[in-house]
């Protein structure tokens, strides 16, 4: 409750003006990088207004955490992404985790952590190259390429030496899996639980042109497999 | 506060310039920014994101080594090369001893919880955001939209007067008086500097969040709400039973995504924005319960109290504290 009667005293022209100035800068920090996102194109890259906005606010932008793009369940809500860990024990058996379990993690929170770090890595993920593609590629691209296949790689190691030290496994290799989003059909009508382990695929690391395809039924609202779509933000 | 005399002194100020037409943005420029404003919804906001930060760091402590010790999920190594091309930074890069980290959290979590109390808010507020900050950039990967909303009031709560009400701050002041450290419960400038910022800032956060679902065939086909509803990695409630509804799906789809993208517009007219808030409260609260997100959903609640008027939380305070 308001008790002070203290006088406040008021702001001069010199302070207004600063506070303004600082407060478009604030304002420009939050836009530039939801701008640049929204505006990325994977060919055109980001508009050509956006990209020296977010530049030479990156310094700002990064340290401060403001470099989100606010794509909450958009473009639209995709499947979600887990990770399948292969563990081989000192005794020989071959124990697999999955991450995250809403059963083993708890608080939510705590399992909300796993489930992020399974989806990072997803996002992370880039197919390796066979020989005859590496051809058709400038040396841009490979260079840009190699980056990022290193980016996911390491990540993934980390990730299996974290568990590998955990639960004192020999090997452990994760994979990561997609679970496909029933459609109206196979809930309501075929009374399948969401957890069916029909609406898990493990994700192959392979090349592209080697990737199986998901036959998909035809539903009154057909399910949703993550490779149709663009791009997720969980 | 006098807002005629504040209106007066913009003109006055708009006109010495010699500004011409620019003196009726000038003038509402100053009146938007620079008009004192109570601290009661700033400092509901701080009771609610403290006490948030409190339970964030309380859950990074309960699996501090797996999540920053040496053996984590994502190593040193790996997060500082994840970092070597931006300017994210944490000193949690270089620390990986147990005792450190925990010592660490130790201080985040009573600066999290003396923000909550509202004890020395000037220091205890950006000593916890700073803290979480550096938390932020250690855990990348592991993070979603809570994290980001936490950060985004704790940062400009710190440049608030949000201690001088419903603190133990203020509680100070009554026996000793304000000074800088016992921030007073007067209107100030800079609360409402703060104010804007929170209420620009969610703005600018609903309509790329709009936008970015207009982008998607699924918003507008109206199935999007069946897909949210049945990803079991989010689903904490069965709602399953609304795909008997199609009219129903469609309807809050739609819903859903018109009232995100023109949030920006109707939060600010008096006639618009009580159903632009109550909206708020259902498609959050509604996160909360079926999509298992509880803290995401409520801190997007909290930060929609920025845009309740302080001599109205003033009220029904004091309405609660009277009832026997």
């Amino acid at each position: 409750m308001s008790t002070s009667e203290t006088p406040v005293p008021r702001w001069g022209r010199r302070a207004k003006l600063i506070v303004s100035g600082l407060v478009v800068f604030q304002l420009l920090a939050v836009l530039a990088e939801p701008f640049h996102f929204f505006t990325h194109s994977p060919i055109r890259g980001s508009s050509q207004a956006a990209r020296p906005l977010r530049r030479t606010l990156s310094p700002y932008v990064e340290f401060a955490y403001l470099n989100h793009g606010y794509f909450f369940f958009a473009p639209e809500p995709g499947p979600s992404h887990l990770m399948q860990c292969s563990l081989t024990m000192p005794d020989g058996t071959s124990p697999s985790i999955r991450y995250p379990d809403k059963y083993a993690q708890w608080p939510r929170l705590l399992y909300h952590r796993h489930f992020m770090l399974a989806e990072f890595l997803n996002q992370l993920h880039v197919p390796p190259v066979d020989e005859v593609a590496t051809k058709q590629m400038s040396v841009e691209e490979i260079q840009d390429w190699t980056e990022r296949r290193r980016r996911f790689e390491t990540v993934r190691q980390s990730m299996e030496n974290h568990l590998r030290s955990r639960y004192g496994a020999t090997t452990v290799s994760i994979d990561r899996m997609e679970h496909i989003l029933p459609g109206s059909t196979e809930v309501l009508e075929q009374h399948l639980p969401l957890n069916d382990p029909r609406f898990y695929v493990v994700l192959p690391d392979t090349p592209p042109a080697n990737l199986p395809t998901t036959p998909v039924p035809p539903l009154a609202i057909p399910a949703r497999s993550g490779r149709e779509k663009l791009e997720v933000a969980p | 506060m006098n807002r005629n005399s504040e209106g007066e002194a913009a003109k006055e100020m708009a006109s010495s310039a010699g500004l011409g037409f620019g003196a009726k943005w000038l003038t509402a420029w100053d009146q938007f920014w620079f008009t004192p404003r109570q601290p009661e919804s700033l400092a509901v906001i701080r009771i609610c994101c403290g006490a948030m930060l409190v339970y964030v760091h309380l859950i990074w402590t309960s699996m501090l080594e797996v999540f920053m010790g040496k053996d984590a999920w994502i190593n040193a190594d790996t997060i500082t090369m994840i970092h070597d091309r931006d300017w994210g930074w944490s000193w949690l890069y270089y620390i990986d001893s147990p005792t450190l980290l925990y010592t660490h959290q130790a201080f985040a979590i009573t600066a999290s919880l003396m923000m909550t109390l509202g004890v020395f808010t000037r220091v205890a507020i950006p000593v916890a955001w700073w803290l979480t900050l550096m938390v932020c950039h250690r855990m990348t990967g592991a993070l979603f939209g809570l994290d980001q909303m936490i950060m985004m009031l704790a940062m400009y709560l710190t440049w608030s007067n949000c201690g001088g009400v419903w603190s133990l701050d203020a509680w100070m002041a009554r026996s000793r008086g304000n000074s800088w450290m016992r921030p007073t419960a007067a209107p100030t400038t800079c609360n409402n500097v703060v104010t804007r910022l929170i209420q620009l800032h969610l703005c600018v956060i609903y309509v790329f969040g709009g936008l970015s679902k207009m982008r998607g065939e699924m918003w507008w086909d109206g199935s999007a709400m069946w897909f949210s509803i049945v990803n079991f990695e989010y689903q904490s409630l069965d709602l399953t039973w609304l795909g008997q509804f199609p009219f129903l799906i469609g309807a809050i789809t739609a819903v859903t995504l018109f009232w995100e993208t023109f949030y920006c517009a109707l939060v600010w007219p008096k006639l618009t924005r009580p159903i632009t808030l109550l909206m708020a409260v259902f498609v959050h609260g509604g996160i909360c319960l079926a999509l298992g997100m509880w803290t995401f959903g409520t801190i997007m609640i909290v930060a929609n109290i920025a845009f309740i008027d302080p001599e109205l939380i003033q009220r029904l305070a004091s309405k609660l504290v009277r009832r026997p």
